[in-house]
């Protein structure tokens, strides 16, 4: 299968492009379809001035290229799933992946900023994941931006919470002591409602599943 | 210094309560802890008198994480320090200035002293350092300061101030098999050593004075021992000093002369005599003089009627009273007459200030215990007003006489409500040091003793007790005992007590010094003197050949 039409998501994320962004957030076109971040991960939008605005990925959706034309059913006979991208080789082209990230945190002059930054991010820049270094480096400072994610609107945030803090905790290599530091930051978040909070929890620990 | 967590509420009356770090355990929070708050200004120096768990929100409470599987064990470790936290109360006891604060202090601000002030909130609470027990209970100096114990949870001497302490009569209390006698053998030591005050022991058991068992059978040493000719065995049963090996200084005999009605009347529970017969014995010393008792006791039934009529005495008063004195008069070491008075060396030893341990042998009934012990107390008590009233008149230094600090055991048998306004006891325990002498009150029932004199024990001692009675009574004039109450009521059963009072900055949960050879060698550093003692008894026993 080539990696054109990138339906499978086991495969690396690429690079997006932004194209809305505001204040709060940004959205970008995966550069492949499928193509998008996993939810709950960083991603990053480098500016010329030196400005790097950090987001988290906080709705993916793949949809016809037009807003108008809606996309149809291909499939017949037994020609089902991944047999009707290879006989329609042009869904590709008219379909495409959008995602949503959340600003919560840039970096400027070397420094670590969990707030929002001055500027958005401009149109049309690259988005990319961040590595695993630069994670690392930016949950180092603080949790913070966990009151960010919570404070997104029309995204599902409690999901949300739970998809960062397990994403977050595995590419950061020590996920226990990650799990109970973010769990810590939450409490203290939401310390006025315990069901919300257990809630959250409950789902970072089921996709670590080793927790003990 | 390990930070325990900040300072969140509280008040001066009801105490400081702060918030325990999630990263302290609080198990190794336990109470009676001693710790420290720096204010901006002060120091503060606390006991833990309560350890609480909270929580920011009930609905934990409703629903708590206790599944022992994976999703619980997270929820657990997340909540633990952010939702669910542990809440320390403090009790404020003393301030000192804080050194490092930018602030001018006054003299009065560089040495401990009651707390007055709270510091401010989210203020570090911290353990204390050896350094902060040395600021407040000094250093075991061999002279002012004895080291009596460590804290329960630290390795850092608490020590006694000697000085204060034979300034005022003192209680070791605890219920029996608690190490009371153990403490008191510790603190005497301590007494000794740093010469504060002579001492007279009245040894109900014979285990201050030469060597005793411990609770686990091992053999430790006595007085004797350990401080060699400056202490002085006596004994009231010369047998069984004998027996034990042990060559007592002399043996006390009590002249039937010596006894007054004072002596019946402190008697009166022993002797089961009626109030009457108490009336009588009046009667007998004013009309027989000081030898009343020996001549009660010769009267025949027709002498005793006669006297009886002839005094308007009640004839069955008079004959419970005798055959009551009989019973004294039938102890082994009370005579009719002396030749030679024991008892007046054993008076001499002290006012030369030799330390002197009275042994009562096989003579341990309280009968014996009581009736000895005052009446030594009695002339004692006499001897030093009159020394005290010389050293008033002359102002002569020279003249100053001693401080006598005197032990008794089953104490609450002198000191008790009834006792207390009639016996020497009760004089010198409510008279405090203005005579020079005071008590080391050693007791298992202080709820016992009288109340007044209760509220006079200058230093209380306490080891575990269980009666609510008796944990009442040792707070009797002791402002904010209720903290203090559950700190003695955790107190283990061994080895463990509460100090309060004068001889102490503020009251302290220890473990008691234990008393073995590395404290033989640090209380007896006068070996010569010991050596020589032993050599001169050897003289005496085998002659100098």
């Amino acid at each position: 299968m080539s990696a054109l039409n990138g339906v499978h998501t086991d495969q690396p994320a690429q690079d997006g492009e932004v194209i809305e962004a505001s204040t709060t957030e940004f959205l970008a076109q995966a550069q492949q379809l499928d193509g998008a971040p996993p939810f709950g991960s960083f991603v990053q939008v480098a500016t010329d001035d030196g400005l790097t605005i950090l987001g988290v990925v906080a709705h993916v959706q793949t949809s016809g290229i037009d807003p108008g034309a809606r996309a149809i059913m291909r499939g017949h006979d037994d020609v089902r799933d991944d047999l009707i991208y290879q006989e329609n080789p042009d869904l590709p082209l008219v379909l495409r992946t959008t995602y949503r990230a959340l600003v919560v945190g840039f970096t400027e002059g070397g420094s670590i900023y969990q707030f929002l930054p001055p500027r958005p991010a401009r149109l049309h820049y690259s988005v990319t994941q961040c590595s695993a270094a630069a994670v690392k480096t930016f949950t180092d400072t603080g949790l913070d931006y966990l009151g960010a994610l919570l404070a997104g609107s029309e995204v599902p945030t409690d999901e949300l919470l739970a998809a960062n803090i397990r994403v977050t905790a595995s590419m950061r290599g020590e996920p226990q002591a990650f799990l109970q530091h973010a769990g810590k930051e939450l409490a203290q978040l939401l310390h006025t409602d315990y069901g919300r909070l257990t809630a959250i929890l409950k789902r970072c620990v089921l996709a670590q599943g080793t927790y003990a | 210094m390990t930070r325990l967590g900040l300072l969140v509420a509280g008040s001066l009356s009801e105490g400081l309560a702060a918030r325990l770090d999630p990263t302290v355990p609080i198990e190794d929070v336990r109470l009676g802890k001693f710790v420290k708050i720096v204010g901006q200004k002060y120091e503060y120096f606390c006991l833990v008198t309560d350890v609480q768990l909270d929580s920011a929100n009930a609905e934990v409470l409703r629903d708590p994480p206790g599944d022992p599987d994976a999703v619980d064990v997270f929820l657990r470790h997340v909540l633990s320090g952010t939702t669910t936290y542990a809440i320390v109360k403090l009790k404020p006891e003393l301030m000192l200035a804080n050194t490092s604060a930018d602030v001018d202090f006054e003299e009065a601000d560089l040495v401990p002293r009651p707390a007055r002030s709270i510091p401010p909130h989210f203020s570090n609470v911290s353990e204390a350092t050896t350094a902060d027990f040395e600021r407040i209970f000094g250093r075991d100096d061999g002279r002012n300061h004895f080291q009596i114990g460590q804290p329960i949870d630290m390795d850092v001497p608490v020590c006694l101030d000697l000085r204060r302490f034979v300034e005022r009569s003192n209680g070791v209390f605890g219920k029996s098999g608690t190490g009371k006698s153990f403490l008191t053998r510790l603190i005497l030591c301590g007494v000794i050593k740093a010469q504060a005050a002579v001492n007279l022991i009245f040894d109900m058991h014979s285990e201050y004075g030469w060597s005793a068992k411990n609770e686990n059978g091992v053999e430790v040493k006595g007085l004797s021992q350990l401080f060699g000719g400056r202490v002085a065995v006596y004994t009231l049963d010369m047998e069984s000093s004998r027996g034990r090996g042990i060559k007592p200084a002399g043996e006390i005999k009590i002249a039937l002369r010596d006894l007054s009605v004072s002596d019946i009347t402190l008697l009166q529970d022993e002797l089961k005599l009626h109030r009457t017969a108490v009336e009588a014995a009046t009667l007998c010393e004013d009309k027989l003089g000081d030898d009343w008792a020996a001549q009660l006791l010769d009267m025949d039934g027709d002498a005793l009627a006669e006297f009886a009529v002839k005094n308007a005495g009640n004839m069955n008063s008079l004959q419970a009273l005798r055959s009551k004195l009989r019973l004294i008069d039938r102890l082994p070491f009370v005579e009719r007459s002396l030749r030679r008075s024991t008892l007046d060396e054993l008076i001499g030893q002290l006012e030369r200030g030799h330390h002197v341990v009275l042994e009562f042998g096989r003579q341990r009934n309280l009968l014996a215990y009581i009736l000895a012990a005052n009446l030594i107390t009695r002339r004692l008590h006499e001897l030093w007003v009159k020394k005290t009233e010389t050293y008033w008149a002359t102002k002569d230094e020279a003249d100053r006489p001693r401080p006598l600090m005197i032990t008794i055991e089953e104490a609450h048998k002198f000191l008790n409500a009834d006792a207390a306004r009639q016996t020497t006891f009760g004089t010198i325990a409510r008279e405090l040091r203005k005579f020079y002498v005071t008590l080391l009150v050693v007791d298992q029932r202080p709820s016992g003793i009288d109340a007044e004199v209760l509220s006079q024990i200058g230093t209380r001692i306490t080891c575990q007790l269980n009666d609510e009675r008796d944990i009442d009574a040792i707070f009797t004039g002791v402002s904010g005992g209720a903290h203090l109450r559950t700190v003695l009521a955790t107190l283990d059963s061994r080895e463990q007590a509460l100090l309060l009072g004068h001889a102490v900055p503020m009251p302290m949960m220890i473990r008691t010094r234990k008393y073995d050879t590395s404290f033989y060698a640090a209380v007896a550093t006068d070996n010569a003197e010991i050596i020589a003692f032993r050599s001169r008894r050897y003289e005496e026993i085998f002659g100098n050949e």
